[in-house]
C-alpha cells in the first residue's frame, strides 16, 4: 500500500474540492429562502460534528450509522416514498 | 484487464455500452432480474420481461464476445401486494432450466416491510427447493442498516449455506455484518449513492477480500458501466498488485457463480 504522502499526494486536492462543494451547499440554502426546519439538514449538520470529533480510521461507519434508521421491526406497510438518505428521527 | 461485472441491467443500457466493456475486459455479464423503474401492471409483464433477459439479452451481448447470465425474481419494489408476487413467482420454476439462468434474484427489501418480507422469504423458499443460487438486494441510504439485519435474521431462519447467497450493495456499516455471517457480499459502485470506487477499495483493505465481489449494478439510473475497470485503476494506484486485482474482479467471482452448473468458467 502507498504512504499517507503518497496519498495526501494523490488524493488531497479532490477531498478539498468535496469539501468545498458541501461548504458551498450549505451556504447556498441559507441563501435561499427559508422554508421550514427539515431533518437533513439537521443530520447533515450532525454528520460533520461526528466527521470533525473522530480520530478513529472508522468515520464513513459511524457516519452511515448515524444516518440510519434505528428502529428494528418490519413496517406494516409500505409509505412509497423513496429513501432520502437521512433518517427522519435521528 | 479481464474482469466479470457480475451485477448489470443491461436491459436498460446501449448497445455502446456492451461495445465499452468489451473493449475494457469484461468477459461476462450476469443480470439480476429488477425494477424496470415503472410498476408492471400485470405478471405477463413479467413473463415477457423474463424472456428478454433469457433468450434476447444474451444475443446482444454474444455479438461483443461476452457471456450473458441472468437472476429471476419480482424485485422487492414490486413485492408489496402478495398475490400479485405469488402470480409472477409461479412463473418462475419452469424458466430455472434455461441455460443463462444463475438462480434467483435479485430479492430483498426496499422499504423494509412486512409483505416485503413474506415475498423475500418464499423466494428463499424456490431457491432451497430447486436448489439455486440467491443474489439478495439490500435496500437503499437509511433503510439498509435495517433491512440487512432482517435480512440477516431470515436466512438464518432459513437455514441456507452462506456460501451459495450473495448479499449485494454493502457498504462500510453492513460489510462486517455480511462477512462475518459467512455470506458473500457484493459492493455496488455509483456515483452519488451506494460506493464510490475509493470506498470500495477502502472496505477490501479494512475487512478483507475473501468472498466479496465489485460491480457497477449499471442501470437506467445514474450509473457507470465502466466503474469496475476504473475501481481497478483505483487499486492499482493505491499499490495493490495487478493479480490482487485480477483474483478480486475476475477469479473471485467465478468461484461463486461456477456453484451455478449453468455458468461457464472463463
Amino acid at each position: 500500500m502507498i504512504n499517507q504522502s503518497q496519498l495526501l499526494d494523490q488524493q488531497f486536492l479532490e477531498a478539498r474540492g468535496k469539501l468545498l462543494e458541501v461548504a458551498a451547499f450549505l451556504d447556498r440554502f441559507e441563501r435561499a429562502p427559508a422554508d421550514s426546519p427539515d431533518f437533513r439538514l439537521t443530520a447533515l449538520k450532525e454528520a460533520f460534528k461526528l466527521v470533525a470529533a473522530h480520530d478513529s480510521p472508522n468515520r464513513a461507519r459511524f457516519l452511515l450509522e448515524l444516518l440510519s434508521d434505528k428502529s428494528s421491526q418490519p413496517l406494516e406497510k409500505s409509505t412509497n416514498t423513496p429513501a432520502c438518505g437521512a433518517p427522519i428521527n435521528l | 484487464m479481464d474482469f466479470i461485472e457480475p451485477h448489470a441491467h443491461m436491459v436498460s443500457r446501449t448497445t455502446d455500452d456492451y461495445e465499452l466493456m468489451s473493449l475494457a475486459g469484461c468477459r461476462a455479464i450476469c443480470e439480476p432480474a429488477f425494477w424496470a423503474g415503472f410498476d408492471r401492471a400485470s405478471a405477463q409483464g413479467f413473463a415477457d420481461y423474463f424472456d428478454q433477459l433469457t433468450l434476447w439479452e444474451p444475443r446482444r451481448a454474444s455479438r461483443y464476445l461476452i457471456d450473458h447470465y441472468c437472476w429471476l425474481c419480482i424485485n422487492p419494489k414490486e413485492a408489496e401486494d402478495p398475490i400479485f408476487a405469488a402470480e409472477v413467482m409461479s412463473l418462475i420454476p419452469e424458466l430455472l432450466n434455461r441455460k443463462n439462468v444463475l438462480g434467483i434474484g435479485e430479492i430483498g427489501l426496499n422499504k423494509n416491510t412486512k409483505n416485503e418480507l413474506l415475498v423475500f422469504e418464499q423466494h428463499v423458499e424456490i431457491a432451497k427447493k430447486f436448489n439455486q443460487l440467491i443474489l439478495i438486494h439490500t435496500p437503499h441510504l437509511e433503510d439498509k442498516l435495517k433491512g440487512t439485519r432482517i435480512i440477516l435474521d431470515s436466512l438464518k431462519n432459513a437455514g441456507v449455506d452462506p456460501n451459495r447467497v450473495i448479499i449485494d450493495h454493502v457498504e462500510e456499516h453492513t460489510a462486517p455484518l455480511v462477512m462475518d455471517a459467512g455470506f458473500w457480499a457484493g459492493m455496488t459502485l455509483y456515483p452519488n449513492s451506494k460506493c464510490t470506487a475509493a470506498r470500495a477499495v477502502d472496505i477490501l483493505e479494512i475487512y478483507g477480500s475473501e468472498k466479496i465481489w465489485i460491480n457497477s449494478a449499471c442501470d437506467w439510473g445514474h450509473s457507470d458501466p465502466l466503474s469496475i475497470p476504473k475501481a481497478a485503476l483505483e487499486m492499482l494506484r493505491r499499490g495493490h498488485s495487478r493479480e490482487f486485482v485480477q483474483n478480486l474482479l475476475f477469479k473471485a467471482p467465478q468461484e461463486f457463480l461456477a456453484q451455478s452448473p449453468h455458468f461457464k468458467r472463463l
